[in-house]
């Protein structure tokens, strides 16, 4: 399986690469959004420093968000998942492989900015170790969901929006736990990160089975 | 049980035997809940007349929840079993359930109002029924976004059954962080117990609704397949 | 049909006249419609099925429902061969090149093979003076014979489902793929292809017309 699961990896960002000017464009999309709430709140103000870990973590939620709906919408329309149903990779793995390389080119590109975005916000550095791990945790665990929303809205019509609706609600626990063991003062093994370490177990048990078999029939092969 | 009412015509006729007994119930039900809810029960001694929301806020609530494990239920037989009824089961009860999610809501905001003096406040239960309202939008959200009506039956199915997983975990998560960030304990709806006088009209209530939630699923259902069928007709060449 | 059933040793072929698909009263809606109606089919190793039928007959359903990506309303599928399935899609991504499009799906399908083996597959269908340029600027016929090219990697024997596979093709590649078919036919492999083309086929060649009449 390694090999399979390896090389969908490598395709993906390979496929990637050839288009490595979208990375910028969510970068830019995340920092406008955390950029917005000074703008919007006041910039010497109180609340700002208690909002500002709260504003990373919704920044990076409805950045990681873009791009979910293409997920698999290509592979469909070349043909490609056809292929994959067929293969020794398996729907499930091939779900999995594509979570790895979405974190790989939307998600890690987000972690290496937060601290530069978390001094504009004067996050307190002392606090920082906590919010990477925090977000790095919590990053898979909503690419993992952002891969269940991706399968299920397959071929949907506004499948952008539709994503959005149906990831975020499910994504509630993980901005909750997430938020708070990136604020804790319990050190960074907190036990909110223990629970977001669980979800994200939870989630990496769900996403392959549950994309799996969202993606099972395929009715045409321009996904329709 | 659930073999023999694979069968559409078979489910109608069972329905229509079911239908006017269940009516009935529900109408006494319902009728003498309300009565003796809003006018012979007692009002509560520290929140006086409002408290008889929750004649109302409670059984929304409850078959709010209820209504989504069913519908969890149905996507489990229509993804393992594809048992032929799930479908239809699904999408009537989804905008039935999201409607009684909305009544919670509302009828919370009601109660809140007078009691906290806020036309919102984010307590736990409020929140987590919010969250399970955007569940139900999700749900019904999916089932139609396709441009083929019945592509939308699978993930729909997927994603009922995925949402009954994280009803637990979301009621928890809010709970936590209530009582978080939350210290100071807000007045626990429903008073610290439940007088007997109270508990009559609320049971009542409960059943009432249950008959209700019943006999609107079971005409959506009616219709749905009735929908289908004629949609069938068309499309058969010739026939 | 096990999952992984693409796995790469090769199944010995012991009885040259065994069935390697069976299909039972196989029945396929397509929504609400009735696209394939209690259809029985047998096939043999070494035996080519053409399918032929006017559009929306139901060839591109029969193919995707024996590759896996349809459900049966009623009916059953047994395929003792792995499925090699090039419909009308041809499974490249745009975005890189055609060796490296054939050798992520050689890696995919965890297939053994030697260094020269693409090479050859390449030039099995001439496609070795456009493997590198990304698949998204090349014509739908030279895309087509990258797809194809994929069949001279399967594995041996296997059964091939082909949807409309001259598409685009001109003379040279389609005698190409019918020498590639040929081959496969001979050593021991199915082929299942819905066509116009009138293929000149060596082996034992059987039709299957499909449409409601």
């Amino acid at each position: 399986m390694m090999r399979p699961f390896i090389a969908q990896i490598s395709r993906d960002l390979d496929i990637a690469w050839q288009n490595r000017q979208d990375v910028v464009v969510m970068l830019g999309f995340f920092i406008i959004i955390i950029a917005l709430f000074p703008l919007a709140i006041g910039p010497q103000s109180a609340m700002l420093q208690s909002l500002s870990i709260p504003i990373i973590w919704i920044a990076a939620l409805l950045s990681s968000l873009t791009g979910f709906d293409r997920l698999f919408a290509q592979d469909v329309r070349d043909g490609w998942l056809d292929q994959i149903s067929l293969s020794a990779l398996g729907l499930g793995w091939y779900a999995v492989a594509k979570a790895v390389a979405h974190w790989l080119t939307a998600s890690l590109p987000l972690l290496m900015i937060t601290p530069i975005l978390a001094l504009m916000l004067n996050i307190a550095p002392a606090r920082l170790p906590a919010l990477m791990v925090a977000l790095l945790v919590g990053s898979m665990g909503l690419t993992l969901l952002g891969v269940i929303g991706a399968a299920l809205a397959e071929g949907a019509r506004r499948s952008s929006a539709l994503i959005a609706i149906l990831v975020l609600p499910l994504a509630v626990p993980v901005l909750i736990f997430g938020a708070l063991a990136a604020a804790t003062d319990d050190g960074i093994i907190s036990p909110h990160l223990m629970l977001l370490g669980a979800m994200l177990a939870l989630l990496l048990a769900m996403a392959p089975l549950v994309a799996a078999t969202a993606l099972k029939i395929g009715e045409t092969e321009s996904g329709i | 049980m659930f073999d023999y009412l694979a069968n559409p015509s078979r489910f109608t006729r069972l329905s229509d035997r079911l239908f006017m007994p269940i009516s009935i119930i529900t109408v006494i039900c319902l009728g003498a809940g309300l009565y003796l809810g809003l006018f012979a029960s007692p009002a509560d001694y520290q929140q006086g007349d409002t408290v008889r929301i929750i004649y109302i806020h409670v059984p929304a609530a409850w078959l709010a929840l209820f209504g989504y494990v069913g519908l969890g239920l149905c996507g489990l037989f229509y993804i393992v079993w594809r048992h032929p009824l799930a479908d239809i089961a699904a999408r009537a009860i989804a905008p039935v359930g999201a409607v009684f999610a909305l009544l919670t809501l509302i009828t919370g905001a009601l109660w809140g109002k007078p009691m906290w003096g806020a036309w919102w406040v984010w307590d736990a239960r409020l929140t987590s029924m919010l969250i399970l309202f955007f569940f139900y939008l999700g749900v019904i959200a999916l089932a139609n976004g396709f441009d083929r009506p019945e592509r939308g039956s699978r993930p729909a199915a997927l994603l009922a059954m995925v949402g009954v997983i994280n009803v637990p975990i979301v009621k928890f998560s809010v709970d936590w962080w209530n009582t978080l960030h939350q210290p100071a304990s807000i007045l626990r709806s429903g008073g610290p117990a439940i007088d007997s006088s109270m508990l009559t009209p609320l049971v009542l209530m409960l059943i009432g609704a249950h008959g209700y939630f019943v006999i609107v699923v079971i005409l959506r259902m009616r219709a749905l397949l009735a929908e289908r069928r004629l949609a069938a007709t068309r499309l058969r060449p010739g026939a | 049909m096990t999952p992984h059933q693409n796995n790469r040793q090769p199944v010995p072929v012991t009885d040259t006249a065994a069935i390697c698909l069976q299909i039972d009263a196989l029945t396929v809606l397509r929504g609400q419609r009735l696209v394939i109606d209690q259809l029985t089919h047998q096939q043999k190793h070494g035996e080519l099925c053409i399918l032929t039928g006017a559009n929306g007959a139901g060839k591109s359903t029969l193919l995707r429902s024996i590759a896996g990506r349809l459900p049966a309303e009623s009916g059953h599928i047994a395929c003792h061969l792995p499925r090699i399935y090039i419909g009308h899609a041809d499974g490249l991504a745009g975005g890189i090149s055609g060796r490296k499009n054939l050798q992520s799906w050689v890696a995919v399908n965890d297939i053994t093979v030697q260094g020269a083996d693409i090479e050859q597959a390449l030039a099995g269908f001439d496609a070795t003076g456009f493997a590198d340029m990304p698949v998204q600027l090349l014509s739908r016929g030279q895309r087509r014979r990258l797809a194809l090219a994929r069949l001279l990697l399967a594995p041996s024997p296997s059964i091939w489902l082909l949807d409309e596979p001259h598409t685009g093709l001109d003379r040279d590649s389609q005698i190409r793929l019918e020498t590639a078919i040929n081959a496969h036919l001979e050593a021991g492999g199915a082929v299942l292809a819905a066509t116009h083309i009138d293929m000149t086929a060596s082996a034992a060649t059987i039709h299957l017309a499909l449409g409601l009449a």
